[in-house]
């Protein structure tokens, strides 16, 4: 892996010129974390800190969505959801027994999957239409579910749930949890000093001997996560899709949840697999940050994992590249959202030499003093909230992506067009000293306060080590304060090329909701129910009627009853109302009489 | 969205705020080099004595009436500043429901005497800082965070900000228009669909927690109100601070009181919030909603304010039902054994000025959201029956007590902490005798209170979703349990999204 160490230096040329020397201490240190790493490739990142007592700590494997084989997307986030339910020893009553059930449920389970591949074809022919629905199911796959739900229960007898949580909790093991994106998946807890031996025992101990025990069940679990976070809400089934369109041949594409059909058919088996090949040591980093001794850390560590044997073979390489985009590609969305857009172009991968300048610019575009939220809010008056910019690399491939919310009585393309502008803005026009000054002092600012948090110091160890190089946390810093207006324009003319842009447009759909006008519903919420019904049936004739003699007519004696003035302010609002409504209808009718004149 | 946090490319870490940090002593002992143990029970931990510091060792008050919670941290050269201002929306006149919380928001936005917003900004994101304000129903909020060579300039920032904000119209204008826009929007997602029925199901339409703005109630909103709510809330008298930073404690505080000199204490701010008057209506409420494949349901009755003699049992029984994550019950239930949702719980409130609300919760496909309704019930009527095992107690009390030392994780977080009791009136004393009240709780008690205060007989059932599934059930492991079960459903329309009326 590349380093770039030698820049250090050129660092505080640049920075001593602007801030005290405290600051500069404080970034010119760094994060210096001591490196072992154990017999079988386990690689350890620990910082001592002993302000307070206690450990963030974690597991990152360098495995994640993007290596989910094809066919069974969502297992890498599967298998995360696993790693809870114990072990040989962890989350059992009777092991033996238990194994015996387990390998009985995967025989049955294995004729079910027969059976449910018999139902697939029945629904491609048409006989039926969700295979999922227990009222389509063939009489055999209802008996067998019938067993199946019966083995369960055996099963369950046999277990302790979420015993590793129990374990950790009793001991203030707080945040216990995990997370799985595209690249890698990360386990994580933060302990009490004192209680630091417990997470050797329990992760070596999930590590090693993790059994997939209630597997179903907990799938059934996952499909929910994915109901809530993807299909249950307004935009999400249509970032999904977006992202399948934005990623041509790149696994980045596939959605780390999974999609749906295939959630619903991983195995057992298909986990186990996936298990011997991603979870070896030689593929994981075990980062500790807070009060504890390296040494003795460092002794516990081979005393618990160093029991554990170096995978057999070597993970595969992700070999899929995103070809060079040749063409730009639009998706249209209507959603039940306010009206939105993305403009998206394909750029680098984390560590590359443009990353720092890609930063940049998203920096000089972003926040209330950047260049979008001048245009498109301040000057233009077309979006609403804070349009930004951000640059995301990840470890194969990256994307940069602008984004605004439309503002009411806009169009989404004119936003778009804007944004353009800007973009070319930028390849061509002037980039000040004090934008970029400005740009600057905020990764000095953040590579400061990044140091905050023991947690969150662990969390971008263990991300920029699995990524690319944990050296990189000190390093990006550096790049980005060594970029030029020059290296920007060069950003921009390289990867913001409009011809292969990709951009998403939101529109908003209505719901069931009523598309009333605001004005009119505050009159009929000052209303009783039926008078309400009564008004808004009204309107609706007004804005049907042809008569243009009869509504003048109406015009008149409600302009009357108005201007007599005895009654009640709300009476007053609605009849006020009324005659706008009635006065649009007439110009609209005057309007086609002169037309057909 | 914070533009800093953008180059920790690091989007997890969003969620793990600042924490670190505190007094506390810390001895690692030395493990022998033994064998390991054949389970996790069998291993010996060094003891950890932890005590929290008490708030009067960081409390100071100005000679302008202001309180300030102090303390140094001079790990890094950072500056971290929260305030909290008696006021709320709770106090929005009639007919201006939002004023306070546009207010909040354009004391930010809407630039100072000194500075228009543009240039406000500007300033700001050229420091590299933080500069916020706020204000919610029950308080308002400001906080300024940059780096510690900036102290003089943020100070000088904030106060320009809190004492003489501009309420550019320009600014005003455009907010309004983004709030109405966003009003249209109530509707879009489940969630919050169900927060709002939710919240006028147990309290009511009248309550203030219940009045949201509307676009009528927006367009009233004028400069001369917020100019009129500001100056009625903003002093120091009113205002309870917690510092903490690279800096010396005396200095700091003559630079704080020279900071806001000049500024008179003012009329004494509010410091009660009326309660509902409305009590809720048991019964099973459906609101329809189209296009998702999930329901949402929430189950729970009204609750009692804290400060009780039951306080401690009660949280201790809420978090053996399910709030204490994979350790209670309902989590248990619902999701380790049936898989039937990925997000579920229960929570008792115990409320700071009004009774709170027992509300357990979770989503699920449709068709299980009956189903899944009845193991909740079954849940809250084994903790009203059964006497719970002392392991699991032991287990559930445990939880709070080991996880005591992280939840002050930083010397500011025991700031804000010790601000926040200052400003809800409650003695900060609770945080000295929180491990030992804990411990007190027994199963007698925690039984008693879940007979006392969890009435089956008055629960509220609202499921949001596709009604017509919801309603049905179904679910394949017993289609028989229907919503009906659990009392007279009622099937609500969606509210107007401006006005949420129906």
């Amino acid at each position: 892996m590349m380093r770039h160490r030698r820049r250090r230096v050129l660092l505080v040329a640049v920075i001593g010129l602007l801030v005290p020397s405290s600051v500069i201490a404080a970034t010119e240190q760094g994060v210096q974390p001591t490196e072992h790493v154990l017999k079988n490739g386990l690689q350890l990142l620990l910082v001592e800190r002993h302000e307070q007592p206690t450990v963030a700590a974690c597991l990152i494997f360098d495995v994640g969505a993007c290596n989910d084989p094809a066919g069974v997307s969502g297992i890498a986030h599967m298998f995360e959801h696993m790693m809870f339910k114990g072990s040989k020893v962890i989350g059992t009553k009777d092991f033996e027994t238990e194994m015996a059930v387990m390998e009985e449920i995967d025989d049955l389970r294995a004729k079910m999957n027969a059976e449910m591949d018999r139902m697939r074809l029945m629904k491609r022919r048409g006989e039926i239409d969700d295979v999922l629905d227990s009222a389509q199911w063939t009489p055999a796959y209802t008996e067998m579910k019938k067993r199946y739900d019966k083995l369960i229960e055996q099963e369950r007898a046999l277990m302790v749930d979420n015993e590793l949580d129990k374990i950790y909790s009793a001991h203030g093991g707080a945040r216990l949890n995990a997370g799985t994106s595209n690249d890698m998946t990360i386990y994580f807890v933060q302990l009490p000093s004192n209680k630091l031996e417990l997470f050797f025992w329990l992760e070596s101990d999930r590590f090693a001997n993790a059994i997939m025990r209630e597997f179903y069940v907990e799938r059934d679990n996952v499909r929910e996560e994915r109901r809530l976070r993807t299909e249950s809400t307004p935009t999400g089934k249509y970032d999904e899709a977006f992202e399948a369109m934005f990623w041509q041949s790149h696994p980045y594409g596939v959605p780390v949840l999974g999609w749906a059909s295939e959630v619903e058919s991983i195995t057992r088996d298909d986990v186990e697999d996936f298990m011997k090949v991603y979870y070896a040591p030689n593929n994981a980093t075990m980062v500790l940050v807070g009060d504890f001794d390296t040494a003795q850390v460092i002794e516990m560590a081979e005393r618990y994992f160093e029991r554990i044997s170096r995978g057999k073979t070597e993970p595969p390489p992700v070999v899929t590249e995103e070809p060079k985009p040749i063409a730009e590609r639009r998706f249209y969305a209507e959603a039940e959202t306010n009206p939105r857009v993305r403009v998206r172009w394909h750029t680098v991968a984390i560590g590359h030499s443009d990353e720092a300048g890609l930063e940049v610019l998203s920096g000089l575009l972003s926040g209330k003093s950047g260049r979008l939220y001048k245009r498109l809010v301040t000057e233009e008056d077309a979006a609403i909230g804070e349009p930004y910019a951000f640059h995301r690399a990840r470890k194969y491939a990256g994307y940069f992506e602008i984004s605004a919310v439309v503002k009411e009585g806009h169009e989404p393309e004119e936003v778009e067009r804007i944004i353009l502008e800007e973009i070319d803005k930028l390849r061509e026009g002037e980039i000040t000293d004090h934008e970029l000054q400005k740009v600057k002092n905020q990764v000095l600012a953040s590579s400061i306060r990044r140091l905050r948090s023991s947690i969150g110091l662990m969390f971008q160890l263990a991300l920029y080590e699995t990524w690319y190089d944990w050296r990189y946390i000190n390093e990006s810093p550096e790049r980005m304060l060594e970029v030029t207006a020059d290296d920007v324009r060069r950003m921009v003319g390289e990867y913001l090329d409009p011809k292969v842009r990709t951009v998403a447009i939101y529109r908003t759909k209505e719901g069931a909701e009523s598309d009333v006008d605001p004005e009119l519903s505050a009159i009929l919420a000052g209303l009783p129910p039926e008078a309400a019904g009564q008004v808004k049936a009204m309107i609706d004739r007004i804005q049907q009627a042809d008569d243009l003699d009869k509504l003048r007519v109406q015009l008149g004696s409600m302009q009357q009853a108005l201007d007599s003035g005895n009654m009640p302010d709300e009476q007053k609002s609605m009849l006020a109302y009324m005659i706008k409504s009635i006065k649009a209808r007439v110009a609209e009718l005057e309007a086609a009489e002169k037309e057909t004149e | 969205m914070n533009k800093i946090s953008r180059f920790c490319l690091c989007l997890i870490l969003a969620a793990c705020s600042t924490w670190m940090i505190c007094a506390a002593t810390a001895v690692a002992e030395k493990p022998s080099a033994t064998p390991v143990v054949d389970h996790p029970d069998k291993l010996v931990f060094p003891p950890l004595d932890y005590k929290l510091p008490p708030a009067a060792q960081f409390r100071e008050m100005l000679p302008n009436g202001m309180v300030v919670y102090i303390a140094e941290d001079r790990m890094l050269p950072t500056f971290d500043l929260d305030m909290l201002i008696r006021t709320g929306g709770a106090f929005d006149p009639p007919g201006k429901a939002g004023l306070a919380s546009l207010a909040g928001e354009q004391i930010r936005d809407g630039g100072t005497m000194n500075l228009t917003p543009q240039e406000l900004d500007e300033k700001v994101e050229f420091l590299a800082a933080s500069l916020e304000s706020s204000i919610s129903d029950t308080n308002g909020r400001a906080s300024i965070d940059l780096l510690s060579k900036d102290i003089d300039e943020g100070l000088e920032l904030l106060v320009d900000m809190l004492r003489y904000p501009r309420f550019d119209e320009e600014r005003l204008r455009q907010a309004k228009e983004r709030r109405l826009q966003n009003i249209k929007r109530r509707n879009d997602s489940t969630s919050t669909i169900e927060d709002i029925e939710w919240g006028f199901l147990m309290n009511g339409e009248a309550h203030f927690s219940n009045h949201y703005p509307s676009s009528a109630s927006t367009n009233s909103i004028t400069r001369e109100d917020m100019i009129a709510f500001h100056r009625k809330y903003y002093h120091p008298g009113n205002m309870i601070l917690a510092v903490s930073g690279d800096f010396d404690r005396g200095e700091m505080l003559a630079r704080i009181e020279k900071a806001f000199g000049g500024w008179p204490a003012g009329e004494p701010g509010p410091r009660t919030f009326p309660p509902p008057n409305d009590k809720p209506e048991p019964g099973v409420y459906v609101v329809h909603k189209d296009d998702v494949n999930q329901g949402r349901v929430s189950i729970g009755h009204k609750g009692v304010m804290r400060g009780s003699p039951d306080e401690f049992p009660l949280f201790v029984m809420n978090a053996i039902l399910g709030g204490s994550g994979f350790q209670s019950r309902i989590v248990e239930s619902v999701r380790s054994r049936e898989g039937l949702a990925y997000s579920v719980g229960s929570m008792f409130d115990q409320g700071t000025y009004y009774p709170g609300d027992f509300r357990c919760y979770f989503q699920s496909k449709s068709d299980a959201c009956a189903y899944a309704t009845g193991l909740v019930f079954r849940e809250i009527e084994r903790v009203r029956t059964e006497r719970v095992p002392q392991e699991e107690l032991d287990n559930t009390i445990s939880l709070f007590v080991e996880y005591f030392p992280q939840r002050f994780s930083t010397k500011m977080s025991v700031l804000r902490t010790y601000a926040r009791e200052e400003y809800t009136g409650r003695d900060p004393s609770y945080w000295q005798t929180y491990v030992d009240n804990l411990k007190k709780v027994t199963a007698d008690d925690v039984l008693r209170v879940a007979k006392e205060y969890l009435h089956p007989d008055q629960l509220v059932i609202l499921a949001v979703g596709q009604s017509e599934d919801l309603i049905k059930g179904g679910h394949d492991k017993d289609p028989d349990v229907i919503f009906e079960r659990f009392g007279a459903v009622k099937k609500l329309p969606l509210r107007d999204p401006d006005t949420l009326t129906r």
